[in-house]
Formats: C-alpha cells, sequence, structure tokens
C-alpha cells in the first residue's frame, strides 16, 4: 500500500514536471508568449548561451581538422593553426573568446533565473539540468584548458587536480584514500602525462558534448512544455509571442552579439592576457613559471582557496552544489525581493573576486606587484 | 506626429540595405575565412623547415622524458651529476624513480650533495631551483619557501609538509660506491672523498632508496 502510494507520487511528480498531454505544436510554439516586464532582458541570455555553444561545436570541429592530442605535437599543432592555417587564428580566438562568453552569459542567465524565481513548481527539472549543464560547462572549460599543453594549461591542471587528492586528509580511515584514487583515474596515470591528455581530449570532445548535448535537449524541451516563468510578482499583463516576434528579435540580438564577438577574436587574440612563458610548451624538467592560475570563471574558488583553509573551502563548496540542486524547495516560499538581494549579493562576490582577486591576494599577503 | 511615408520608406530601404551589405560582408569573409581554414596551411619553405625542427625537438624531448622512465624501470642506479656539476646555491633538476623532478645541491657545509624532492607538497607544482640567501627554494605557485636542508616550509605558507629528501650514493671512476645517504639516515663514507678532485665523484640515485622502496609516500 505505502509502496504504491510512493510510486503514484512518483507518477505525480512526474506528470507535473513533464506534461506530455501538452507536447503540439500549437502549445509549444504557436501559443507560447514571452511576458513584458522590466527583467524581460533576462530572457535573452538563454539564447545567448546557445549562440555560444554553437559557435563552440562549429570552431571546435574546426579545431579537430588539425588538432593532435600527444604530448610532442599538441603544442606544435596549436601553433601550427594560429601561424600557418589561413583563418585558424581566426577560429582558436572564437573558440578561446566564445567559451568565456558562454560561460559568462551562463552564470548571468542563472543568476537572473534564480532572481525571478523562474525555478519554482513545476520548473524543478528545468532548474536541475541547468545546475547539470553549469557543471558540465565548466568540466568543458576545464578539460580544454589542457589541450594546447602549454605551461599554464598543464599546471594549472596539475593544481586542480591535486586539489582533489587534499580532500583525503579531512575523510576517516579507508575513505581516505578515495580522492586519491578519484584524482588517479581522471589523471590516468601518476601525473599530468599523455594519460591525462588522452582523457581530456576525450571528456573534452566527445562525452561532455554528447552529454550536453541530451541535457540541453530535455532542458529547451522542458521550457516549451512549460513556458516562461513570469519572473515578477506583479505580471504587467503585456507579452509578445515568443513565434515570430521574440525569436526574431533574439536573432537580431544574437546577429549583434555575434559580430561583436567575431570582431573581438578578429583584432584581440585571447591569448594576448598571458605573457609567453605561460604559452611556452610544458617542460616537465623545469621549475613552474609564476602566474599559474585557472580561466578566469574559476576565480571565484581559486581565490579562496589561496587564502582560507582548504577544508572550509571544501565545505563551502559542496553546500553552494547542495543549495544550487535543491534551490526550488529551499526556496520555495522565499520572496523574489529575497532572492534578488541574494543574487546581487552573489554577482557582487563573483565579479568582485574575478576583477579584483589578484589585488585583494596581494593586499592580505603583502605581495607587491 | 505625423510621419512622411515617403520618409519612412527612405529610412527602411536605407536600413534594410545597409543590413543587407553588412550581412553580405560579414558572411563573405566568413565563408573566405573558412575556405582558406579548409585549404591547408600555406607555408613557405623556411617556415616548413623552422616548423619541422620544432616538431622534431618536441618529439626528441618526449622520447627523451620516455627513455628516462625506461631508465627508472630497468636501472638500480640513476646518475644524477658530477659532484663537480653541483652548485651550492641552484639546483639541478633530475627526474626521481618516481617520474618526479626533483633538485641536486652541493651542500655548503659538508661539500656532500643534497637531493630533495621538487614536487611542491601543497599542490604539485615545481618548486624553483634558485636558493635564496636562507638557503631555501620557492615554490611560484602559491609562495612557498623550503629549507633545503631541512625541506621544511616557512611557517604560515600554503604547504604543510616537508619536501621529502631522496638517497644517493657516490661512485668514484670505477664505479665502486665510496658513499651513500638513505633518506632518513646519516651519511655513510665509505671512503674518504678527496674534496680536490670532484670530477672524479659522480651522484647516482638508487633503487634501494627510492620512496616505493623505502615506504614514504
Amino acid at each position: 500500500m505505502v509502496k504504491s502510494n510512493f510510486f503514484k507520487q512518483c507518477l505525480e511528480f512526474v506528470s507535473e514536471r513533464i506534461p506530455v498531454e501538452k507536447i503540439s505544436y500549437e502549445a509549444m510554439v504557436q501559443k507560447k508568449s514571452v511576458p513584458h516586464h522590466k527583467m524581460s532582458w533576462a530572457y535573452y541570455l538563454g539564447g545567448l548561451t546557445l549562440l555560444f555553444l554553437s559557435i563552440q561545436f562549429i570552431t571546435g570541429i574546426l579545431l579537430l581538422f588539425y588538432y593532435q592530442a600527444t604530448v610532442s605535437d599538441a603544442h606544435s599543432s596549436v601553433e601550427h593553426i594560429t601561424q600557418y592555417v589561413g583563418g585558424g587564428d581566426l577560429i582558436r580566438n572564437l573558440h578561446a573568446w566564445s567559451s568565456s562568453l558562454m560561460i559568462l552569459c551562463l552564470i548571468l542567465h542563472m543568476m537572473t533565473t534564480f532572481a525571478m524565481k523562474a525555478f519554482q513548481r513545476p520548473r524543478e527539472l528545468t532548474w536541475i539540468t541547468g545546475v547539470v549543464l553549469l557543471l558540465l560547462t565548466f568540466a568543458l572549460g576545464f578539460s580544454g584548458y589542457l589541450l594546447p599543453w602549454h605551461q599554464i594549461g598543464v599546471n594549472a591542471t596539475k593544481v586542480g587536480l591535486q586539489s582533489i587528492e587534499l580532500i583525503g586528509a579531512y575523510l576517516p580511515g579507508e575513505l581516505a584514500l578515495l580522492p586519491t584514487k578519484i584524482k588517479e583515474i581522471i589523471q590516468g596515470d601518476s601525473m599530468v602525462e599523455q594519460a591525462t591528455l588522452s582523457r581530456f581530449f576525450a571528456l573534452h570532445v566527445v562525452v561532455c558534448p554528447i552529454l550536453l548535448l541530451g541535457i540541453l535537449g530535455f532542458h529547451l524541451f522542458s521550457i516549451q512544455l512549460h513556458g516562461m516563468s513570469e519572473g515578477v510578482d506583479h505580471p504587467t499583463g503585456k507579452s509578445e509571442k515568443f513565434f515570430p516576434t521574440f525569436i526574431l528579435k533574439d536573432l537580431r540580438v544574437w546577429s549583434v552579439v555575434f559580430c561583436a564577438a567575431f570582431i573581438t577574436a578578429l583584432c584581440i587574440p585571447f591569448d594576448s592576457f598571458s605573457p609567453f612563458p605561460l604559452l611556452a610548451p610544458y617542460d616537465a624538467l623545469g621549475s613552474t613559471p609564476p602566474g599559474i592560475k585557472p580561466e578566469w570563471y574559476f576565480f571565484f574558488i581559486y581565490y579562496p582557496l589561496e587564502l582560507l583553509p582548504f577544508w572550509l573551502i571544501a565545505l563551502l563548496q559542496n553546500l553552494l552544489l547542495a543549495i544550487l540542486f535543491l534551490a526550488p524547495w529551499i526556496f520555495k516560499n522565499t520572496s523574489r525581493k529575497a532572492l534578488f538581494l541574494i543574487t546581487l549579493v552573489a554577482a557582487i562576490y563573483f565579479f568582485g573576486i574575478t576583477i579584483f582577486g589578484q589585488d585583494l591576494y596581494n593586499l592580505i599577503m603583502g605581495v607587491h606587484s | 506626429m505625423e510621419t512622411d511615408p515617403l520618409q519612412t520608406r527612405k529610412h527602411f530601404i536605407l536600413g534594410f540595405g545597409a543590413l543587407l551589405l553588412s550581412g553580405l560582408a560579414l558572411s563573405s569573409t566568413l565563408f573566405a575565412k573558412l575556405v582558406s581554414y579548409l585549404s591547408g596551411d600555406r607555408m613557405s619553405q623556411i617556415d616548413r623547415t623552422l616548423f619541422l625542427k620544432t616538431k622534431l625537438s618536441r618529439m626528441d624531448q618526449t622520447a627523451s622524458e620516455r627513455k628516462l622512465e625506461l631508465e627508472r624501470k630497468s636501472s638500480e642506479y640513476i646518475f644524477i651529476a658530477k659532484m663537480s656539476d653541483l652548485l651550492a646555491t641552484k639546483g639541478k633538476y633530475f627526474i626521481d624513480y618516481e617520474m618526479r623532478p626533483a633538485l641536486a645541491f652541493q651542500s655548503s657545509e659538508d661539500g656532500l650533495p643534497i637531493l630533495i624532492s621538487a614536487k611542491c607538497t601543497h599542490l604539485g607544482c615545481t618548486v624553483g631551483a634558485d636558493l635564496d640567501e636562507n638557503s631555501r627554494i620557492l615554490c611560484p605557485c602559491h609562495v612557498s619557501y623550503f629549507d633545503i636542508k631541512s625541506g621544511m616550509p616557512h611557517a604560515g605558507s600554503p604547504a604543510k609538509a616537508p619536501l621529502p629528501h631522496i638517497g644517493w650514493v657516490i661512485m668514484d671512476k670505477q664505479s665502486k660506491i665510496v658513499a651513500s645517504k638513505h633518506p632518513k639516515r646519516e651519511v655513510e663514507i665509505v671512503e674518504k672523498l678527496d674534496m680536490d678532485s670532484l670530477d672524479h665523484y659522480s651522484i647516482y640515485i638508487a633503487k634501494k632508496f627510492a620512496s616505493k622502496a623505502t615506504g614514504e609516500a
């Protein structure tokens, strides 16, 4: 009896989140509307993330035509692409710039979705898949950083993987060995070597993209099924048709943003932000050059790791993850005003530490730049 | 306020034309770049030669790393340096039996070698080879200074554990062991070293002193 009740509740939960009766062109496209209010701009962020993801797929496939995933050839194949293949520098720059812009849009999309309380019933699964997509995007960023096999990429990967091992110090008994085992499985060897490059390459070009496409498919399908969330406490009552009005507006934003990204990639090499010693081929027999850092979108966790005890950061990180996954239930009765304030604090922290993290580190550690 | 239909039409035509032109310009640039990209590289003979040289040198580097690995699997002793080549202020990098980077110094006190792991105990970066005025080497990643004599990091550094020392043996020209040091014991002198003829002696690491053999991490 208890069992059948539980099964019934599960079924009800799923059917409310995936209302199959709504699967029709009419409900999902023709009748779908986009609310009009002061936060309407936020509805473009998901689309922009999708635009950058498409750029990533196209430029990624093009890079695969020349890239060679071996420790002896990886760096020179990237040099070959950027220096000797016509348009190669543009393709690689576009891939690098677009990855950063995709993560920026994704983070803003998540923040605005949270502030607008768009995660509430029946959109919990849309939110959760969004969190998984964010994690997958971070995994793509982390794995992609190693592929050029330059000093900064390999050393940052070493530091990142070694952090996993540190967790072992806080675990009891046999469990203490688990993080080291996990690290070695990811690494594929006792150190960052060919096995790591091969694994990261497979993760970056096959595993993560396949998972991402599958989950993204469900995410988009779920958005079309449920329609856009109202997003504000007092709806204006105004809205516009999703198709064709909003789609056309979306395309207009896409064209402007694509032009901006294209011109940026054409004029500013992404690598120009790192000095050459960091972009030189990885040297296993030399000292790690100073200035090793992860990509900017990991600064929110990198600088706290530099300044605070590891256990505290590991605890906060897991807490944040749990909060993100459980947000639809934790913030069920929280007002949009409170959510907006939480988002504001999170945004100030994230962008503050991303921009001023190094200055803060220098200030606290007494380092003179 | 009424708008002049002719003006509106003019604006529309101008706007549409500009949009069409910029779209065409962007598409043709994209198309040209794509065709150029797919057509393969455009290298001069000189560029191709230089590029091939670079590629070959990196392949050589990888091959030499593989040789190092093979040597460490099959040899009981690995040559590190001649005694006369070691310096007191700058370490010589080498690879230990676990294929981890390490440094060899000459002790400023007794002239004997100091062999120490160069893999930072904090997050695994390779520490620098230059000694500062306090006989410390620096990990540039998160600024930990390690005393090479004790291996200990400085107070308050991100690294908490010391850099482990590595055992060594010294052989003379006849490959006879004249001195050795287990990582955790005192130096054993078999035969007194002639400190004025250091080029007669070579330093080796020994498999029996490797961390797997001694049970160290």
